[in-house]
């Protein structure tokens, strides 16, 4: 195992789950906003969801080529689920009487969202950040077939000649890189509640 | 398309009903064990922020590690499959079941407390009804991810969808891995309607907040 | 938010850096690396080879399954690749081994048929026939007194088969239920299994009987008997590198010399040296690089 796997590792996800919540949570916006599109928004992310990985990267890789930018993709699309709909239940979730209170104050829709709905939202949608992140950390061992990198090679290595110590180590390396964003992410959750809190 | 069926039709129903089973089975285990563990983690935050990122970290075990050494200590059996994925389903699931449980606001408990109820009574009929749709959200997310993670039994050859997709994988036929993948698709997209369903039923009109 | 919008375009940034890299030049071989060592070994000699003898470089990129390496091959952004004939034929062109006229060989029918329908064509054999092979554990073997795959008809009901998914596929003709109808065997069950939990699932007992690749170290850890095909039912499996038609061309003024370079490689292996050489690196813990250096350096090919 090399520092090289593990940053490349690293890297895939932290890219993934930046690129999965500029892109989830705005949908998981427009899910709130606009009940038609909701369906649609739900049932894409859901779908997305159940195509197996490596056939979903195969696709992906028809456009993209071989590389982590296939890797980076399909983790965007698999974490979507997570984000969107924990953003969309955290916003539709806040009690009415505060958005009727805020909209009395004069907010407009956007105003409202921003200062008043989504800090509400900030647990639940950072939950799903948090769901995101770990499977990621997981599934970006795929990376192995798509010529990604990542800890995948040795994993998958190690199982096939049934070295222990190969899986061991790349398996414990996932659980920390795991635990690392976890605690990390748990930070910055509770940085924003204290900048953001409501009133 | 009609010598697909003829070869494979009756291997792919087989398939269906088998992965069908396991996603039922596992997430009722999960949804169970979640919903004990987030009540009992929600009367303590502090060891939840130790315990659950431990959790979580289980997530990451990629699914063929899993298995593999699951089937190593339990043998090929379909209790194998159930366990591997049953642990996975629980983290959704907890983890939006303490979020729910711990953003219930102290005022409604509070009011609980002074009409003079107990705190497991409180406990069901205030807090578990008020994070009701967390916990929906998180039994709709689990049982998608399990029904895609329920491909992980084909890997110890017993059935299910990922029969096809992993064939199809490996012999480089696109037919098998869609044969495979929409009948996955569609259940996952059906048990999420059927859980959204069960979710309008439990919480009333009334308190609704997606109701216009 | 506007530390958010910073981050979100330095990850842009990066993601495009790594996107932009790998352009082509008439100076380099992109290989992309295969996931098993025999696969990482053809390669990496390879690599010696070209390095030492031409002005070339060899850029060994990293692995993917094998089915994609191939889209990568013939969508021109890798240049060689290590594989069977047999492969080409099945997996890529989608023919089957009885379409082989009787007159020619899977190899030259394969290396028709690959130029004819996707460009592509296979060097010099490199000397190993990577085909199926029938295996079971010594002890099994010992039980049941077994050395073919015809002694198994007897004891068939009382055993387990195993073998990865890509063995029971209902199109093929070197697949599962033609092999049992050709010699004849009625297993007890026929399990399909993760390739890569073959070996485990054999040497747990979960199963009796597996399908193994002939050149794979891994069947003398896993303590297996390979049962003689003495019926011939599987095809050949060749290996050799596969490139593309123009692949020489490519490279005719930056490396005149590639072709006779390559052909160094025609017939440098027994399947017993590659077992050898799979064993030291999946067993025993070697490197690739060191393994590969090693027996070149004993052909006398490199210093």
């Amino acid at each position: 195992m090399t520092v090289d796997m593990v940053t490349q590792h690293l890297f895939m996800v932290f890219v993934s789950v930046l690129f999965t919540i500029a892109v989830g949570v705005p949908l998981g916006i427009c899910a709130y906003f606009y009940p038609k599109a909701r369906r649609v928004i739900l049932l894409v992310v859901e779908v997305l969801q159940t195509v197996p990985a490596l056939a979903l990267l195969g696709i992906i890789m028809i456009i993209f080529g071989a590389g982590k930018v296939t890797v980076i993709t399909g983790l965007l699309l698999y974490s979507l689920l997570p984000v969107v709909q924990n953003t969309y239940v955290g916003l539709s979730e806040v009690d009415p009487a505060i958005k009727e209170v805020s909209r009395g104050m004069g907010m407009t829709r956007i105003y409202s969202l921003i200062h008043v709905e989504l800090p509400i939202a900030v647990p639940l949608i950072f939950t799903g950040i948090r769901i995101a992140t770990v499977t990621a950390v997981g599934i970006a061992v795929f990376g192995a077939f798509v010529g990604g990198g990542g800890l995948g090679s040795i994993i998958y290595k190690g199982i096939h000649v049934q070295n222990m110590s190969l899986i061991l180590s790349g398996t414990m390396t996932l659980m920390a890189m795991a635990i690392i964003f976890d605690v990390v992410m748990t930070l910055i959750e509770r940085y924003l509640k204290r900048r953001f809190s409501p009133q | 398309m009609g010598n697909f069926f003829s070869l494979y039709g009756d291997r792919l129903v087989t398939a269906i009903w088998t992965h069908f089973l396991y996603v039922i089975v596992s997430v009722a285990i999960a949804l169970v064990i979640a919903l004990i563990f987030g009540a009992l983690l929600s009367r303590r935050p502090g060891w939840a922020t130790v315990i659950l990122p431990f959790i979580s970290v289980f997530q990451t075990i990629p699914g063929i590690v899993f298995i593999g050494v699951l089937f190593l200590i339990l043998g090929i059996k379909p209790v194998t499959v159930i366990i591997a994925l049953s642990i996975y389903a629980i983290f959704p699931i907890l983890k939006n079941t303490y979020v729910g449980l711990v953003e219930v606001q102290e005022q409604y408990k509070e009011a609980a407390r002074g009409c003079g109820m107990s705190s497991i009574q409180i406990l069901f009929r205030v807090e578990f009804p008020l994070a009701l749709p967390s916990i929906m959200s998180g039994l709709r997310m689990s049982t998608v991810y399990t029904v895609s993670w329920a491909v992980l039994a084909a890997m110890i050859g017993l059935g299910g969808l990922g029969d096809f997709i992993y064939s199809g994988v490996s012999s480089n036929n696109n037919t098998l891995i869609i044969a495979g993948a929409i009948p996955a698709a569609i259940m996952a997209v059906g048990f999420s309607w059927l859980i959204d369903g069960v979710r309008k039923l439990l919480i009333p009109k009334q308190i609704r907040r997606d109701v216009k | 938010m506007k530390k958010i919008i910073s981050l979100l375009l330095i990850g842009l940034l990066v993601i495009s850096m790594t996107a932009c890299g790998g352009k082509e030049e008439n100076n380099t071989i992109v290989v992309y690396d295969g996931q098993f060592s025999e696969m990482q070994i053809i390669h990496y000699m390879v690599k010696l080879l070209v390095e030492e003898k031409t002005d070339l470089t060899v850029e060994i990129k990293d692995e993917m399954a094998p089915v994609n390496l191939f889209s990568e091959l013939t969508g021109g952004t890798s240049d060689l690749m290590n594989s069977y004939d047999g492969t080409l034929l099945t997996t890529y062109l989608h023919l089957d081994p009885s379409e082989v006229p009787e007159d020619t060989t899977l190899y030259d029918f394969v290396n028709e048929k690959g130029r004819e329908m996707e460009g592509v064509m296979l060097l010099d054999k490199l000397g190993i026939n990577n085909t199926y092979a029938i295996a079971v554990p010594q002890d099994i073997a010992d039980e049941y007194s077994l050395n073919t795959i015809s002694d198994l008809a007897a004891v068939a009901d009382q055993l387990v088969f195993g073998a990865e998914h890509d063995f029971f596929t209902e199109e093929g003709s070197a697949k599962y239920n033609p092999f049992v109808e050709f010699y004849g065997l009625e297993f007890k069950e026929g399990k399909q299994i993760d390739i890569n939990l073959k070996y485990s699932a054999v040497e747990s007992g979960n199963i009796d009987v597996t399908v193994v690749y002939a050149t794979d170290g891994l069947n003398r850890q896993a303590g297996l008997k390979i049962l003689e095909d003495d019926r011939q039912f599987f095809p050949e499996y060749n290996g050799a590198l596969l490139v593309k038609e123009d692949f020489f061309e490519k490279y005719k003024d930056s490396a005149p010399n590639l072709e006779e370079v390559l052909a160094m490689m025609a017939n440098i292996f027994t399947d017993e040296d590659m077992v050898n050489l799979t064993y030291q690196v999946d067993v025993e813990g070697s490197s690739v690089a060191d393994v590969s250096k090693e027996y070149l350096q004993e052909k006398g090919l490199i210093d």
